[in-house]
């Protein structure tokens, strides 16, 4: 971003005579205060507690049917009570900015639930802004940006978790080998439900392998171990094993995975971790 | 509230009385609230009113089952919460103001980082014409531009009839993160927005916005993300047309967005929402049509949708009202991004997540009837259902009826309702299922009140109970039977009382017994004019006779608040 630019505009707004003023302009010295915020906050708790209980109809009630996403956001929220089960939503301490008609409330948040099928626990994290609007029966959602809480469908950013961080040549077997202790961990509350995801691993010398990891509960994936190992010779992609050539060391093995929904606002984000073989 | 005179010489007695008393109508009209109280000086001074108020909460908690299942933990905590809200309201109407909230506590389930937190800090002044923020300030451009709150600057003002919005700043997660690195969970974005609008004549608004933004990939400590930093640029324009009961809202945007080191991407959105309001029937149309990598500053612009919908509101009788909704949409984001290369590792086939990529299409219709010869009875009814197909061959469908008769009369109020819901989607069949919910409830409210005197005490009390069973696919039942019991009351001047007390008992798809209750006491008495007491107890066991997933949480506090 080029910040001179706004900070010119900024500075002759700022500075433009006052005689430029309109004889009858429609901005008017309105200011929200701390009831506005009140308000708007106990409106959004109401729509948590609905969350809660499984009462879409009543969030429903709530909507702009103009709102962007209603769609996404309305089938989410129903397979969310249909698939998770003992839903608690705790917001922790939110930070509120609000202006004469809208007010948008930043929280970051936990989501304890379990698994309709195995009653298996799960928690999610995030982070969202609730952007509320006042409309004359009182404060509505319009949106949520960030990771969407209500919704799991409706997008939540996702996160990959790769330990250790760097991986000894010497603990690499002979390929074929075995697998080393190289744990990955993916947590994308969009993908709850499925049975397993593949993310890439692409290494620094050439080689390129879909890794699978399992859902442990709903939305997280794991495997504890990546067959990795080592020779003498160029890598071979797509040949099911990391190999990882001995005599040019150090190497970078790169997971990525591309989070295809992480929420409104943000458009497919990419994740990655890398791991250094020395 | 603490009102304070300023001596205004240049200001006369009327002209400001009456500058004063529009002030207030904004701020009436603005906040939904009473005005503030303005009482008038005998010189006609300009104002100055300080609005605050603090709370002191000492608890303990005891709490058990781990972060997995609980957020508590358990010991003795405080919590302090104090805002305060300074304007001061000059002889011409212009209005200045300081804003300020700060919590602080020890609880780890209060704040998640730290032990201190600023909720609101803002600074500025508006008038006829112009309006200047800094701080915590929402800016709130259009769907597709800028719609966002930002820690920064702006500045907006009127040029004849064109008005020009400014906004500079950083997306940050609070203030504390933005001063403190090791409190980041994201990166820092560098923001800007602009919008210029002008009026049309009466019934016509045109705008354009400009915006981008640019993430700091250094704001966040090494391995602390896995994100790639990102940045984007948009343009945007659009029009707000009204003419008696017809309107219209459109816009347009292209964007820029790239991360870092990969390759970027360019897109464009379209929004047009229109609809005609008559006395007793309204309808909106709309069409909404996003690009997957469409990047914008507005939480508003979720990428990768496209839909159409028509949305109608009908009073077909005085008894009776309707509201009907059909949608199709489309949902390009979810789809998988990039194919892993074969084989996998192990070679196991790759099911993408595809339940609702491709197009879905819904219909639903609420009804509230009111039945005249029975003051009090009214029945609400909806429908809906929606049905999406991916190209893949997946598809999903949803569908859910509900009836709820609710009957309300001066002492007492009772409701039944009944739910139904269907759920199938062939890439997670596992939760496929039907859920049938039955919900009773039962209020009754006792007061000395009379017609010409009001109440000195009052007593409510509600009893619901629902039972819930979900039939799942695999042939599996889980069921859920809830009561709960809420006594609350008033007596002046002693104070308020509430009370909860409720339970839960069922068994979980795999047969589990799954045993819950709760309870809540919570009584409060004011200490003069400004200063409150609150005491609150409340707990919350489940499924103890479950090692793996049993969590209990109590808590017993005091609370000391105190308003001006």
């Amino acid at each position: 971003m080029n910040a001179a630019l706004p900070l010119l505009l900024l500075g002759l707004l700022l500075a433009a005579p006052a005689g430029a003023q309109p004889a009858v302009p429609a901005q008017s010295a309105q200011v929200a205060g701390f009831e506005d915020m009140k308000a708007a906050r106990t409106a959004l708790d109401e729509l948590i507690r609905a969350y809660e209980t499984g009462d879409v109809g009543l969030i429903q009630s709530r909507l702009d049917p103009g709102m962007i996403g209603y769609q996404r956001f309305i089938d989410g929220l129903r397979r969310d009570t249909t698939a998770l089960k003992q839903i608690r939503l705790h917001l922790f301490e939110a930070n509120v900015t609000a202006g004469p008609d809208v007010t948008m409330i930043e929280a970051a948040w936990e989501k304890r639930f379990f698994g309709v099928a195995d009653f298996t626990p799960g928690l999610f994290r995030g982070r969202s802004t609730f952007l509320m609007h006042r409309a004359k029966e009182g404060w509505r959602l319009a949106a949520v940006s960030g990771d969407n809480p209500f919704s799991s469908e409706a997008g939540a950013l996702a996160t990959l978790s790769v330990m250790p961080a760097a991986l000894p040549l010497g603990s690499l077997a002979p390929c074929p080998g075995a697998a080393v202790p190289l744990a990955i961990e993916l947590v994308d509350p969009d993908l709850a439900g499925l049975n397993s995801v593949t993310i890439e691993l692409a290494s620094s010398q050439g080689d390129r392998e879909g890794i699978v990891l399992t859902a442990v509960s709903p939305g997280r994936f794991r495997r504890p171990t990546t067959p990795v190992c080592q020779e003498f010779f160029a890598p071979i992609p797509g040949s099911g094993i990391v190999e990882v050539n001995a005599a040019a060391v150090p190497a970078t093995l790169t997971f990525r995975y591309i989070d295809a929904n992480p929420g409104a606002n943000r458009p497919p984000a990419t994740l990655m971790r890398a791991v250094v073989i020395r | 509230m603490i009102v304070l005179g300023l001596a205004s010489s240049s200001a006369r007695a009327g002209t400001q009385f009456s500058d004063n008393s529009t002030v207030l109508s904004q701020f009436a009209q603005a906040s939904g609230a009473p005005a503030p109280r303005l009482a008038p000086d005998e010189d006609g001074a300009t104002r100055i009113e300080w609005h605050g108020g603090a709370t002191v909460d000492f608890y303990s908690r005891s709490a058990s089952g781990g972060a997995t299942l609980t957020p508590y933990s358990g010991g003795h905590f405080h919590r302090i919460g104090m805002q305060s809200d300074l304007r001061g309201t000059a002889s011409e109407g212009d209005v200045s103001w300081a804003q300020f909230a700060l919590t602080q506590s020890d609880d780890p389930s209060a704040i998640m980082l730290g032990n201190s937190q600023i909720n609101t800090l803002n600074v500025g002044r508006a008038g006829l014409g112009y309006r200047v923020a800094f701080g915590d300030v929402a800016v709130n451009h259009s769907s597709f531009g800028a719609n966002l709150p930002l820690r920064g600057l702006l500045a907006q003002r009127y040029f004849g009839q064109t008005l020009v919005s400014a906004s500079a700043g950083v997306i940050a997660e609070s203030w504390e993160a933005l001063a403190d690195q090791g409190r980041r969970r994201m990166f820092l974005k560098n923001a800007y927005a602009l919008k210029a609008e002008s009026s049309f004549g009466q019934n016509l608004q045109a705008y354009a916005t400009a915006q981008g933004y640019r993430e700091d990939g250094d704001s966040v400590g090494a391995n602390v993300l896995a994100q790639v930093p990102s940045s984007g640029s948009t343009a945007t324009a659009g029009l707000n047309w009204r003419e008696g009961r017809y309107y219209l809202q459109a816009e347009g945007g292209l964007s820029r967005y790239g991360e870092k080191g990969l390759d970027g991407h360019r897109d464009r959105a379209l929004i047009v929402d229109g609809g005609w309001q008559g006395d007793k029937l309204g309808l909106r149309l709309g069409h909404h049509d996003l690009g997957r990598y469409y990047a914008s500053l507005s939480g508003l612009a979720g990428a990768g949708i496209r839909e159409t919908y028509a949305n109608a509101s009908w009073q077909a009788a005085q008894w009776m009202s309707l509201t009907g909704d059909v949608r199709r949409s489309e949902n390009r984001m979810a789809a998988p991004p990039v194919p892993p290369p074969p084989p996998t590792i192990p070679p196991t086939p790759v099911m993408p997540y595809i339940p609702f990529i491709g197009k879905t299409e819904a219909a639903s219709l609420r009804a509230q009837i009111n039945f005249p010869s029975v003051p009090g009875l009214g029945l609400g009814l909806s429908a809906g259902e929606s049905h999406g197909k991916s190209s893949g061959g997946a598809s999903n469908r949803s569908q859910n009826q509900g009836a709820t008769l609710s009957y309300a009369a001066m002492a007492w109020n009772a409701s039944l309702g009944y739910q139904n819901s269907k759920q199938s989607n062939s890439v997670t069949a596992g939760s496929d299922s039907r859920t049938d919910t039955w919900s009773a409830s039962y209020g009754r409210n006792w007061s000395d009140a009379t017609d010409v005197v009001p109440a000195s005490w009052t007593l409510n009390a509600t009893a619901t109970a629902s039972t819930q069973r979900q039939h799942l696919e695999t042939g599996a039942t889980a069921a859920l039977n809830t009561l709960n019991l809420v006594i609350s009351g008033e007596r002046q001047p002693w104070g308020r009382l509430s009370a909860i007390l409720g339970g839960s008992r069922g068994h979980d798809a795999t047969g589990g017994g799954l045993r819950q209750y709760w309870y809540q006491l919570d009584a409060g008495r004011a200490l003069g004019q400004r200063g409150g007491l609150r005491l609150y107890l409340r707990g919350t066991s489940s499924f103890q006779d479950r090692a793996a997933i049993a969590w209990r949480d109590r808590l017993a506090g005091i609370q000391l608040s105190y308003a001006f």
